[in-house]
């Protein structure tokens, strides 16, 4: 019986099996819906939407949440939830205009910022591992320790940064290309490889499909979930540092929403709550779509806080029909 | 008497496996009916179909002399049937009183709020009827024993009404005294007029216990004996279990052991769970274990493999004490185990074929962290030749291979790691008979070129079939070790039932 479905998929012409792969991808359903976007939001708003300086203009937009997102993807794959990465994002920052105001080298207070949310994240990795708590529980908590760290750095203000370096990574260009989505397609990049072809993506994917098996494969779980955080925090501290050069300043409440809304991409992109299944690609399409959405409103004129109110309806409505889709094809 | 119960003419197949065959089943009120046979005789299945879990292919069910139609467990429940199941069906959080009004809750007029005195009070009502003077039934059930949790369950089908009690290896949590008084209670509910449906391993239990037995084999009905004077033997229900002859689907034995010693085994211990095991396993060796599910077996092999602690004794891995404390040091010295149960220790069902096979292997198809997908490729392409594994896809999800298959897979992500002494836990369990033979003819293939191989099973028969040596463990403990030469059916199964 299974080798006549082998060969009945062998019979099929080429396009037809093509056409079905992708039909059957989260991927590209969300492809042809940003696509759709682009070509309603083109018509509707000919000069405004369709422009080079918009669509870079979006890009950008969405490149500090797509980058946390890229590791909130790869731990939410190894069965895990970061709900501490928009502080975490936070505390780079903080800590780096913190030291260019007390006189520290600019260079030398961004290395401090970023290693301070990569210990962040070890921090919640060690815990995850060692403590055996549900990593919601321990990354609520890691989130709620590095604000107050962060409010008692600044007691509660924003402190301005005027170094040049600092503000490219957040308003440069590369000719028309934003320095903040180069850096989100390079992390993009990094993390497809990671994901795809490494055998710590491959682990991360096992131990969140069948801990258990992984266990009894050989694979060391402990090590490889400390790692994740690990990168995840990393991954924070850069978004961190072009936040900065964005305002200005490094601001306490800059992070506030990014833990939910790249936990949005990520499941918008197609990974699985439970672990073991998602794509890097999936984020960043679900990051875009979210952005295209309000950047479209924007120009609609539809208020802010009615995006919001769509952002919910896209959640439930994308996730919702994946299932349905799902649903009928068993 | 009078028949409550008549099952007539069951059949039910799942694919691959017909798991009952025109089976009548009869049980009168106030009887006990003891319902034995060997792992995957159908006699869960039957049970199922009694409560409505499974809907027959054939056959039919009468309840009092008319025909019942039960497509629901809800159905059951309302005929006054309860299956009393070896995982019970009760809310931990919630106290007893609201676990056995859980879903019926009595409510006062009017307001319709929760009227919990009255609940309590019928509650307690009926847990006394079954001999628990003074318990408690605002007491939650997590802090309940196993034995008190069963009570509540026998409870709650009282409540219920049932007239029909399934009650399935009720035993195997208990300790003695907890069983007898179980037994007692049994007793009492008898005189009441229920009919109780007793499944059980123990075989002591069941002829003490049962005024009928019925047995079944490989999805049939074999016999239904009276036992109203406790009079059958142990002998006679063996018999009747295991008695058939070797399938032909066994292997030509051509293997011989080396005489080189792999694996030796000295006076192993974990408490509660085995003690005082040792054995030594040879080159080109297949060594059975048998004993029932629960008996230790699985656990031994964890501790072999470095994934259960143990107090006391010592693994010689050739001849050098075994230092081995995770899988990873496990595989590095020539250990490799095929779980018990595939789908949950074994396989990482939403990847793929090659994903698995590859799984505890990467560490020799990366450089510098990349997988090479080529050399990937070419090794599980092998792998996939040499168990003809179908389909033959690699990029195929894993849950979407039949049981057969899935099991393979899980054999071929251990042999690329190429193990000197291979464990098969149950390696044959739930999947169907063509499947089986091809994963005997493996391991007999696997023992010709030398390796040390562990057969762990509670099928008798493939333990016969394959094995050069049998070591029985009950309880935790070695209760027997016989050649090949000496190993029948019955000895074995004497010695698993720790007599």
């Amino acid at each position: 019986m299974e080798t006549d479905v082998t060969t009945s998929e062998r019979r099929k012409p080429l396009a037809g099996r093509i056409a079905r792969v992708l039909i059957g991808q989260r991927e590209s359903g969300l492809f042809l819906l940003i696509l759709l976007l682009l070509v309603v939001l083109s018509i509707a708003r000919p000069t405004t939407f369709f422009s080079t300086e918009n669509l870079f203009n979006i890009l950008k937009q969405v490149s500090l949440v797509t980058i946390v997102a890229v590791g909130q993807t790869l731990v939410m794959v190894s069965g895990g939830i970061d709900l501490s990465v928009g502080f975490n994002l936070g505390l780079s920052g903080v800590l780096l205009a913190f030291f260019i105001q007390a006189g520290v080298n600019p260079v030398a207070a961004v290395v401090i910022g970023v290693i301070a949310s990569v210990l962040a994240g070890l921090l919640n990795g060690v815990f995850v591992t060692k403590l055996r708590l549900p990593p919601f529980i321990i990354t609520l908590g890691v989130a709620k320790i590095v604000r107050g760290v962060m409010y008692v750095v600044t007691r509660g203000y924003p402190i301005p940064v005027y170094t040049k370096f600092i503000i490219w990574f957040g308003n440069g260009y590369f000719g028309p290309v934003p320095v903040p989505t180069v850096f989100m397609l390079l992390i993009v990049a990094v993390g497809m490889y990671i994901l795809l072809a490494t055998v710590f993506g491959n682990h991360l994917r096992a131990i969140g499909g069948n801990e258990l098996a992984a266990r009894l494969s050989g694979i060391s779980i402990d090590a490889n979930k400390i790692y994740i955080y690990a990168l995840t925090g990393l991954l924070c501290g850069i978004a961190g540092v072009i936040m900065v050069g964005r305002v200005n300043a490094g601001n306490p409440n800059s992070g506030l929403n990014f833990d939910l809304d790249s936990i949005a991409a990520t499941i918008i992109g197609g990974t699985s709550l439970a672990g073991g299944e998602g794509t890097v690609l999936g984020t960043l399409l679900g990051a875009l779509l979210l952005g295209v959405i309000a950047n479209g409103l924007v120009l609609l004129n539809v208020s802010m806080y009615w995006q919001t109110i769509v952002a919910g309806v896209i959640i439930i409505g994308v996730c919702a029909l994946d299932t349905l889709t799902h649903a009928r094809r068993k | 008497m009078e028949l409550i119960l008549a099952m007539r003419g069951i059949s039910m197949s799942f694919p691959g496996v017909r798991a009952l065959n025109k089976v009548d089943f009869e049980v009168a009120g106030g009887e006990i009916h003891g319902l034995i046979g060997e792992n995957g005789a159908g006699k869960s299945t039957l049970i199922k179909i009694l409560g409505g879990a499974y809907l027959p292919d054939d056959g039919h069910i009468e309840l009092d002399g008319r025909p019942a139609h039960i497509h629901s467990p809800r159905d059951a429940l309302h005929r006054g049937i309860s299956i009393i199941y070896q995982e019970f069906n009760l809310v931990p959080a919630l106290s007893v009183a609201e676990n056995i009004f859980l879903g019926k809750e009595l409510v006062r007029p009017g307001l319709r709020s929760l009227n919990r005195r009255a609940m309590l009070g019928r509650s307690q009502a009926t847990i006394e009827r079954l001999g628990m003077k003074g318990f408690d039934c605002r007491r939650l059930v997590r802090s309940l024993s196993v034995a008190q949790q069963q009570m509540v369950e026998i409870g709650k089908a009282l409540f219920n009404d049932a007239r029909i009690l399934v009650m399935d290896e009720p035993t195997s949590v208990l300790s003695q005294k907890e069983s007898e008084t179980l037994f007692a209670l049994m007793r009492g509910l008898k005189e009441q007029g229920i009919a109780i449906i007793f499944i059980s391993h123990r075989l002591d239990e069941v002829i003490a216990l049962c005024d009928r037995i019925t047995v079944l084999r490989d999805g049939d009905r074999v016999a239904t004996l009276d036992n109203g004077r406790h009079e059958v033997t142990k002998d006679e229900l063996v018999h009747h279990m295991v008695g058939r002859v070797l399938q032909d689907y066994y292997p030509q034995r051509q293997h011989a052991p080396t005489g080189e010693k792999l694996l030796e085994v000295r006076g192993l211990g974990a408490p509660g769970l085995f003690r005082e095991v040792s054995f030594a396993l040879h080159g080109g060796e297949i060594l059975g274990f048998y004993g029932l599910v629960g008996s230790g077996r699985t656990e031994i092999m964890k501790a072999l493999f470095g994934t259960l602690e143990y107090a006391e004794g010592e693994i010689l891995v050739a001849g050098r004490p075994s230092e081995v404390r995770s899988v990873r040091q496990a595989r590095d010295a020539g250990l490799a185990l095929v779980p018990e149960d595939r789908k949950r220790e074994g396989l990482v069902l939403a990847m793929s074929l090659a994903d698995n096979i590859a799984l505890p292997n990467l560490d020799k198809l990366h450089s510098a962290g990349t997988i090479h997908f080529r050399r990937r490729k070419g090794l599980v392409a092998g792998y996939i030749e040499e168990l003809s594994i179908r389909p033959p896809l690699p990029n195929r999800q894993m849950r979407d291979f039949s049981g057969g298959n899935q099991q393979k897979a899980v054999i071929a992500k251990w042999l690329a790691a190429k193990p000197k002494i291979m464990i098969f836990d149950e390696p044959t369990r739930g999947i169907d008979v063509g499947a089986k033979a091809e994963i005997y003819h493996l391991i007999e293939r696997l023992a010709q070129t030398g390796v040390g191989i562990i057969f762990v099973s509670s099928e008798l028969m493939e333990i016969i079939g394959m094995c050069d040596r049998v070591i029985v463990i009950h309880e935790g403990r070695v209760t027997g070790e016989f050649d090949r030469s000496v190993a029948t059916q019955e000895r074995l199964m004497q010695a698993a039932a720790g007599f």
